[in-house]
């Protein structure tokens, strides 16, 4: 089991990554064009800035969840620091406890959401809004499963 | 105050220092206050979804990856050079050279850290070969980089202008002056310390011809602040798109004009600073959701009621104001304090009647001195990690340039003409 979320935890890390690049690139490559249509050609083109800012929430999801595995987000430790060994253990297996409650909460409450907007597209390009609310809970599900995988494994970080 | 009101203030706060990340501390905090004040838990994903959308917040990851290509791409040692022909024969003239070059890294730059890093790998270890002692030398660079947030274009100046609603552009204008005040403190700083520490300094003046070859190696550096200012300025292109403009830029610059940067390395710097945007923005997305309650909550208005109790002088309001910032960023980085003290912030400011560039400036300044001061002040581990003191070891170090940004504070905290005369001038 512990090996199994590992796998999954690892696989769908590099999987985030790459996403994230490519997409990070699109947006770049997005705003790049609408500069350069609105002032070289003259005819602003209307899908530019919709396409990049469904990138960057992708990226803010994606990158979001991934920073459960690689604990990036910003913590303080100050008080962490200086206790003993096998409390420490306890309160960071804790904090990854409500990490992955959070997680489940955000499936939830994102599913609700895509369920609640169903059938709505956006406004420059028409994709259904599905493809910018799935973010949300897709964040919640890989929250859940890169906490997880480091509980088992005992707490620590990749 | 309600039970959602207890969880959200006394709850977050509990878990942030049991050492839960903090968007995770304000996130559950957020989601039970949610369930307690029977609200619906949807809100959480909508106010997510609805912050991670907002387009002037695109310019947050340009210009972070704009940052870290031209560290990569060789822009960094060329604006020391240029720096470096024009102060260092003067007495702590290497010093000098370090903020100087910092002052030049902070207009292409907008974060604090980065700046640090960028001019410090390089000059932590010649300041030290010159005799400068070097806890004074880490100090030193780690006091610099602040600058990197006041001097357009600056991060967390985007973040606040979306927060509060106010023009990005007038508060990337109203920081120019605060970051040359505080340039210059350091260098006065820089002489006085050299003077002190006999350090004098011993290297001719560049001439004219070697002047002039430093800024034409550099002139592509140089050029950029020119670029994103100037074109944010002459309505050519908004704050985001100067960040993308800056993104190719400086591509261009570092892999076929300076030759020091592979495309090859693109995909790594892009994860890089993917990360580094996802810290600060997954924070502000979950942190609306936890504005959104306390507004509910009316915690604001309380707040400022207890704070004009004690004195309705703007005065001592607003130096309470800046010692509550100046505590809370000594244990906090500057965008999550801003988010989430945002809705009291913006309460407090309209109370006084700030004009809301000013109060902007004054919660930046005041947060980027938290990058100085112990225990979470980012730079000091910075630059712990470029010299290899202990963090203990620079934070004694650093007090005298920690006196100047503060009373580069005060003067922006009582002299709105130091943020404001420039947004004027070019409204």
């Amino acid at each position: 089991m512990t090996r199994f979320l590992e796998a999954v935890s690892h696989l769908l890390a590099r999987l985030t990554q790459w996403l994230a690049v490519a997409m990070a690139a699109v947006m770049v490559v997005c705003l790049l064009l609408q500069i350069f249509f609105r002032y070289a050609l003259a005819s602003p083109l209307t899908w530019t800035e919709e396409l990049a800012v469904l990138m960057f929430a992708w990226i803010i999801m994606l990158m979001g969840s991934l920073g459960v595995r690689e604990d990036f987000h910003v913590r303080l430790t100050l008080l962490l620091d200086r206790v003993p060994e096998s409390p420490r253990y306890w309160v960071e297996r804790m904090t990854l406890a409500g990490i992955l409650a959070f997680g489940v909460l955000l499936a939830i409450a994102g599913y609700d959401y895509v369920e609640g907007t169903l059938g709505v597209v956006s406004a420059a390009i028409g994709f259904p809004i599905e493809a910018l609310h799935l973010a949300a809970p897709v964040c919640g599900v890989l929250i859940v499963l890169h906490a997880a995988a480091r509980l088992v494994a005992g707490g620590r970080s990749a | 105050m309600s039970e959602a009101a207890w969880v959200l203030t006394l709850g977050t706060a509990a878990l942030f220092i049991l050492g839960v990340p903090i968007v995770f501390a304000i996130g559950i905090a957020s989601l039970a206050a949610l369930i307690l004040a029977d609200v619906g838990i949807v809100i959480l994903s909508q106010k997510m979804i609805q912050g991670s959308t907002i387009f002037s917040l695109l310019a947050v990851p340009c210009f972070i990856l704009a940052g870290d290509i031209m560290q990569t791409g060789g822009l960094a040692s060329r604006l020391i050079n240029v720096a470096r022909v024009l102060v260092r024969h003067l007495t702590g003239g290497l010093g000098m050279v370090t903020v100087l070059s910092a002052t030049f890294f902070a207009a292409l730059s907008g974060s604090s850290p980065a700046t640090t890093a960028a001019i410090g790998s390089i000059m932590i270890p010649e300041m030290e070969r010159r005799g400068y002692r070097r806890d004074f030398s880490t100090a030193l660079a780690a006091s610099a980089g602040p600058l990197g947030q006041m001097i357009p274009p600056s991060i967390p100046m985007v973040i606040w202008g979306v927060i509060s609603e106010t023009s990005i552009t007038a508060l990337f204008f109203a920081g120019i002056v605060p970051g040359l005040l505080t340039s210059f403190g350091l260098m006065v700083v820089c002489y006085w310390v050299a003077r002190a520490q006999g350090v004098l300094g011993d290297e001719h003046r560049a001439g004219g011809r070697e002047v002039l070859a430093a800024i034409a190696d550099g002139k592509w550096a140089l050029l950029t602040p020119l670029i994103i200012l100037g074109g944010i300025y002459g309505g050519v292109f908004t704050p985001t798109e100067a960040g993308a403009v800056a993104v190719a830029y400086s591509l261009v610059i570092g892999v076929f004009v300076h030759r020091e940067m592979k495309l090859s390395e693109l995909p790594g710097i892009l994860l890089k600073s993917m990360r580094t945007t996802a810290i600060a923005v997954f924070i502000l997305t979950t942190a609306l959701a936890f504005g959104f309650l306390i507004a509910l909550e009316d915690l604001p208005a309380q707040v400022t009621e207890v704070l004009f109790a004690v004195s309705d002088d703007p005065v001592v309001v607003l130096l309470m104001l800046n010692l509550l910032l100046l505590i809370i960023g000594a244990f906090m980085d500057t965008i999550s304090a801003m988010v989430i003290l945002a809705t009291v912030l913006i309460a407090i400011g309209q109370q006084l009647g700030l004009d809301p560039v000013h109060l902007g400036a004054i919660i930046v300044i005041n947060l980027a001195i938290g990058f100085l001061t112990p225990p979470f002040g980012i730079n000091l581990f910075v630059g712990a990690a470029i010299s290899g003191l202990r963090v203990e070891e620079i934070a004694k170090a650093i007090w005298p340039m920690l006196l100047v940004e503060i009373l580069v504070l005060l003067a922006v905290t009582y002299i709105p003409a130091v943020t404001l005369t420039i947004p004027r001038l070019l409204e």
